[in-house]
C-alpha cells in the first residue's frame, strides 16, 4: 500500500495494512538541515529540501505543509519573533484595541509573500509525492487566530463581553481561513489540518464552544474544498468529540492528557483519531520508551482503523532526538500492522 | 450571616463569570473584619477550587481566567477603600520569560494579588539575562516563571545560573503548559518548584518563603 491508500483506508474506517504515521515536522525540517530556524523559514526550497529528506529518512505517511502559527500574522503585517530551536512566535498583537477589529484588513492570499512562499513549497512538495502520498497543509481556525491576533486575555474578554464586535472578527477572520486553505488544496495539499486549540474545553466550556467556535467550525469547514482535520493542539477532546464531528471535520488530534481507548471509543466510525504521543515527554525518551509509547496507543486504538499515530500537538520539537523519531517510526511498522490480535 | 450560602453563591458567581452577581455578594457583608474573614475562607479557596477543576478537566481556562479578574478586581477596590497594603513580604516577582503569550502570567496574578501578596510584574518576551538582572535588582526573593513553549521553559536552566552567578538566591517557581505534559521538566530545568494551575501558586509561594527564611 502507499501511504495515501492507507490513510484513506484508516480514514474510512477500516484497517489497511498497518496503522499509519504521521511525523508532524515542520521546524525540525531546520535540524535537518543544520541551520537556523529564521534561515530556514526565509526560503521555500530549504522547506522543500528538508521535508524530502525527513520522508525518506524517518518514512512516516504524510509530508507536512506547515510552516509556522505566527505566518498567518506575518501575512497581516504583524510581527514574527524567531527563538533558536523553537517555533517562530507572534509578536505584539497587530489588535490592540477593540476598535482595531473593524479596520482589520486580510490581504489576498496569492498577493502575500510569506503565503505564497508556502504555496510554492506545497507546489514542489505534490510534484514530488504524485498521489503516492498526503500532503498535509495548515490553517489556524477563525476562532483561535485571535490569541496571535489580539492576545488571549484580550480575546478571552471580547468572547465574553462583546460577541457582536466577536462575530465581525469571526467573518474576516473566517473568510480569509477559507480562501488560506482552498489556496493550499489548489496548490496540491490533499487535506486541512484546521488548527483550533481554543474550541478545546482546556480553554473553553463546552456551552460557550457550541455558541462560538462550532459554528465558526462548521462554517469555515464547509467552504474548505477538502477534508479537514481538526486540531487542539494537546487540548483536551473528550466532551466534545461528538461535537467536533458534526462540525465537519473527519480527524480529530487528541491530547495526551486524554485516555486513547475511552477517546477512540467515542470516536469510533465518526471520526477519525490522530494522536497522541506525548510532544514534550518525547524529548526525554529512549529508543525502547517510544517503542513502549507507540505499542500504547496501538494497543488502545488501531483496531478497526480510524487511527493515526501522531504526537499530541502538532508540531515535533526541535529537541526530540532522531534515534527517537526512527524508533517511533519502526515501532509502528513493527507493531501496527494489521490484523491486531 | 450565613457564610456557607454566601460562599457558595460567590463560587458559583465565578464560574458563571456574573461579575455583578459577585461583587454584590461580596457587599452584602458589612463589617470589614467580616470581609477579610470572607476573602481567606470563601475566595481564595472558591478560586483554588475552580482551578483545580481544570485540572481534571471540570472548568476551562476562560473560566479560570475571568474567575481571577473578577476577584482581582473586587478585592482591589476593597483594599483600596480601606487603606490596605498588600503584604510585601516575602518579595515576590513574576514574568513571561522569552513568550509573549501572557495568559498565564495574567491568571496567577490574579490569584496572587487576590490572596493579598504584592507581585512586580516583570513583563513578557523578557530574556533568561534580563530577568536575572532585574529579579536580583528587586531582590526578589520568590519568582514566578510562567512559559507556553518548550524551549522558553528550557530557559529557565540559564535564568538559574545567571542568578547563581549574581549572588542571588532567588527561588523558581515555573508553570505552564510544558510543565503540565512532563512532571519532571522543572526539575530538569533546575527550578525549585512548579505547579499544575494558578491555584498552586499561593501554596508554593508559602512553602517556598519558609524555605527562604530557614
Amino acid at each position: 500500500m502507499t501511504s495515501m491508500q492507507r490513510v484513506l483506508t484508516a480514514l474510512s474506517h477500516k484497517e489497511a495494512d498497518r496503522v499509519p504515521l504521521f511525523l508532524l515536522l515542520s521546524l525540525y525540517g531546520a535540524r535537518e538541515l543544520q541551520m537556523s530556524v529564521k534561515n530556514y523559514f526565509s526560503s521555500h526550497e530549504n522547506i522543500i529540501r528538508a521535508q524530502i529528506a525527513m520522508l525518506k529518512k524517518y518514512g512516516a505517511d504524510c509530508i507536512y505543509g506547515f510552516t509556522y502559527a505566527a505566518i498567518e500574522i506575518e501575512a497581516l503585517g504583524g510581527e514574527v519573533i524567531y527563538v533558536e530551536e523553537g517555533p517562530p512566535n507572534s509578536g505584539e498583537p497587530v489588535i490592540k484595541k477593540n476598535g482595531d477589529i473593524e479596520k482589520l484588513e486580510f490581504p489576498k492570499v496569492r498577493e502575500t509573500p510569506c503565503l505564497l512562499k508556502a504555496l510554492k513549497a506545497i507546489e514542489a512538495l505534490k510534484a514530488f509525492a504524485g498521489g503516492e502520498t498526503p500532503i498535509i497543509g495548515v490553517v489556524m481556525s477563525p476562532f483561535s487566530a485571535p490569541v496571535m491576533q489580539m492576545g488571549f486575555e484580550k480575546y478571552i474578554e471580547l468572547i465574553y463581553e462583546n460577541r457582536p464586535l466577536f462575530d465581525i472578527l469571526m467573518k474576516k477572520n473566517s473568510d480569509f481561513c477559507v480562501e488560506w486553505a482552498n489556496a493550499q488544496l489548489e496548490a496540491g495539499a490533499s487535506a486541512i489540518c484546521y488548527f483550533d486549540p481554543v474550541s478545546s474545553p482546556t480553554i473553553i466550556d463546552r456551552g460557550l464552544f457550541l455558541e462560538t467556535g462550532f459554528r465558526v467550525a462548521k462554517g469555515a469547514i464547509s467552504k474548505i474544498k477538502g477534508a479537514a482535520a481538526a486540531h487542539l493542539a494537546s487540548g483536551r477532546i473528550l466532551p466534545i468529540i461528538d461535537d467536533v464531528a458534526a462540525s465537519g471535520a473527519a480527524v480529530i488530534g487528541a491530547s495526551s492528557l486524554e485516555d486513547m481507548k475511552l477517546v477512540k471509543e467515542k470516536c469510533r466510525g465518526k471520526i477519525s483519531v490522530l494522536g497522541n504521543l506525548n510532544g514534550i515527554q518525547m524529548c526525554g525518551w529512549d529508543a525502547r520508551r517510544a517503542e513502549t509509547e507507540v505499542r500504547k496507543i496501538i494497543d488502545s486504538a488501531a483496531c478497526g482503523g480510524g487511527l493515526i499515530i501522531s504526537d499530541n500537538h502538532g508540531e515535533i520539537p526541535w529537541q526530540v532526538s532522531e534515534d527517537v523519531l526512527l524508533a517511533i517510526s519502526q515501532a509502528v511498522r513493527e507493531w501496527g500492522r494489521y490484523p491486531q490480535n | 450571616m450565613d457564610f456557607n450560602s454566601l460562599a457558595a453563591d460567590f463560587e458559583n458567581s465565578l464560574i458563571s463569570m456574573n461579575k455583578n452577581k459577585a461583587r454584590s455578594i461580596f457587599k452584602t457583608i458589612e463589617k470589614f473584619e467580616d470581609r477579610i474573614f470572607f476573602i481567606e475562607n470563601s475566595v481564595v479557596p472558591a478560586l483554588r477550587k475552580i482551578g483545580e477543576c481544570w485540572e481534571s478537566g471540570e472548568t476551562s481556562l476562560a473560566q479560570v481566567y475571568m474567575s481571577g479578574k473578577i476577584c482581582e478586581e473586587i478585592i482591589g477596590d476593597f483594599s483600596h477603600e480601606a487603606g490596605m497594603r498588600p503584604a510585601a513580604k516575602p518579595k515576590i516577582g513574576i514574568a513571561t520569560l522569552e513568550d509573549h503569550h501572557c495568559l498565564g502570567k495574567r491568571i496567577v496574578s490574579s490569584v496572587v494579588r487576590s490572596a493579598g501578596y504584592h507581585l512586580t510584574d516583570f513583563g513578557h518576551g523578557i530574556s533568561a539575562l534580563e530577568l536575572s538582572k532585574a529579579a536580583s535588582e528587586d531582590k526578589t526573593e520568590i519568582l514566578l516563571v510562567s512559559v507556553l513553549m518548550l524551549h522558553s521553559a528550557l530557559k529557565i536552566s540559564e535564568l538559574k545560573k545567571f542568578l547563581a552567578a549574581s549572588g542571588a538566591k532567588t527561588r523558581i517557581i515555573a508553570g505552564g503548559a510544558p510543565f503540565i505534559f512532563d512532571d519532571s521538566l522543572w526539575k530538569n530545568v533546575g527550578a525549585d518548584a512548579s505547579g499544575r494551575g494558578a491555584f498552586d501558586a499561593v501554596r508554593l509561594i508559602k512553602e517556598q518563603s519558609e524555605r527562604t527564611d530557614a
